[in-house]
């Protein structure tokens, strides 16, 4: 890239006004990096099959490890991607735990659990699914959001 | 820095995922004993009209026990249709000053409630600008109707 500047150098005689040009875009450059570096993140996209789930909103900074992931998105309850029930079964039988879902807890309670709620949806579907895991043994339970320092 | 933005910007997600974990106690279990301070019990209750914060404080009394306890209870009507989050903040932060130790909080929303909202109950309860409030939390069904406002 310097092979590049220096015979326009050699044409300006002393002052650089091509390098007085790359400041501003170097200025943005490493503004982008910086801003790139702190929003960096590797998580794969939540549901690429549903674009309309979205997780809510959170200033919490701790990063999610691995875990068996219990989806409650608008159509379907679904664990690690296998369908439990529909969402709208789930809430019209409004029973305290959702019998479905607490068999495959129950298969490995030991597992921690995390719990990815679209945002719309209401509190009595988790209430269910946080049900269902305590009635599965299951003790170490964590609520996935997405941070608000994200892109 | 021309190599790293490209790869930077072909690999960075849209979206950083976080964790909120939760005590959750056994079934018919109970969850593990208070440490002795003088704020026993701090629950907030949320529905779509407000936010109640109820407290059990120790009396200031030299003779005073465990469980010799006088109630809180103070109600925060939503503002527009969103919770008042900043003077249930103010509330938690009086009693975090009563009590440093207390790290406990039962959070009770209604079914009604969207799951934003009740994450954003829950980032509020553990800190506000100040520093840590009550990290660890407890999610709880809410059964009582409201109370009634004479």
């Amino acid at each position: 890239m310097r092979r590049g500047f220096r015979p326009l150098r050699a044409q300006s005689g002393g002052a650089d006004p091509l390098y007085a040009a790359l400041a501003p875009m170097v200025d943005v450059l490493t503004i982008l990096l910086v801003f790139l570096l702190r929003t960096w993140s590797t998580d794969p996209p939540v549901r690429p099959d549903d674009p309309s789930f979205q997780l809510p909103l959170s200033v919490e900074e701790t990063p999610v490890g691995v875990a068996r992931r219990l989806d409650l998105a608008e159509g379907e309850l679904s664990l690690n991607g296998a369908r439990i029930t529909s969402t709208k079964a789930a809430l019209e039988r409004d029973e305290a735990v959702i019998p479905e879902l607490v068999t495959a807890l129950a298969a490995d309670p030991d597992a921690p659990l995390h719990i990815r709620i679209d945002a719309d949806l209401p509190y009595a579907l988790l209430r269910q699914a946080l049900s269902s895991a305590q009635a599965a043994g299951v003790r170490d339970v964590t609520v996935v959001a997405a941070s608000r320092a994200g892109l | 820095m021309f190599l790293l933005l490209p790869f930077l910007l072909l690999t960075t997600s849209t979206q950083r995922l976080v964790g909120l974990t939760l005590s959750l106690p056994e079934l018919g279990g109970l969850l593990p004993p208070e440490p002795p301070g003088r704020v026993e019990r701090v629950e907030i209750e949320a529905r779509p009209e407000g936010l109640r914060v109820l407290a059990q404080v120790r009396r200031a009394d030299v003779i005073t026990s465990a469980g010799d306890t006088q109630a809180f209870a103070v109600s925060l009507p939503s503002q527009g249709g969103e919770a008042d989050l900043a003077g249930l903040q103010a509330q938690l932060r009086a009693l975090k000053a009563l009590d440093t130790t207390r790290r406990k909080l039962t959070l009770r929303p209604s079914d009604a409630l969207p799951g934003q909202t009740v994450v954003a109950l829950m980032d509020a309860a553990r800190a506000d600008a100040q520093g840590e409030l009550f990290p660890e939390l407890s999610l709880a069904s809410l059964t009582e109707p409201p109370p009634e406002t004479p």
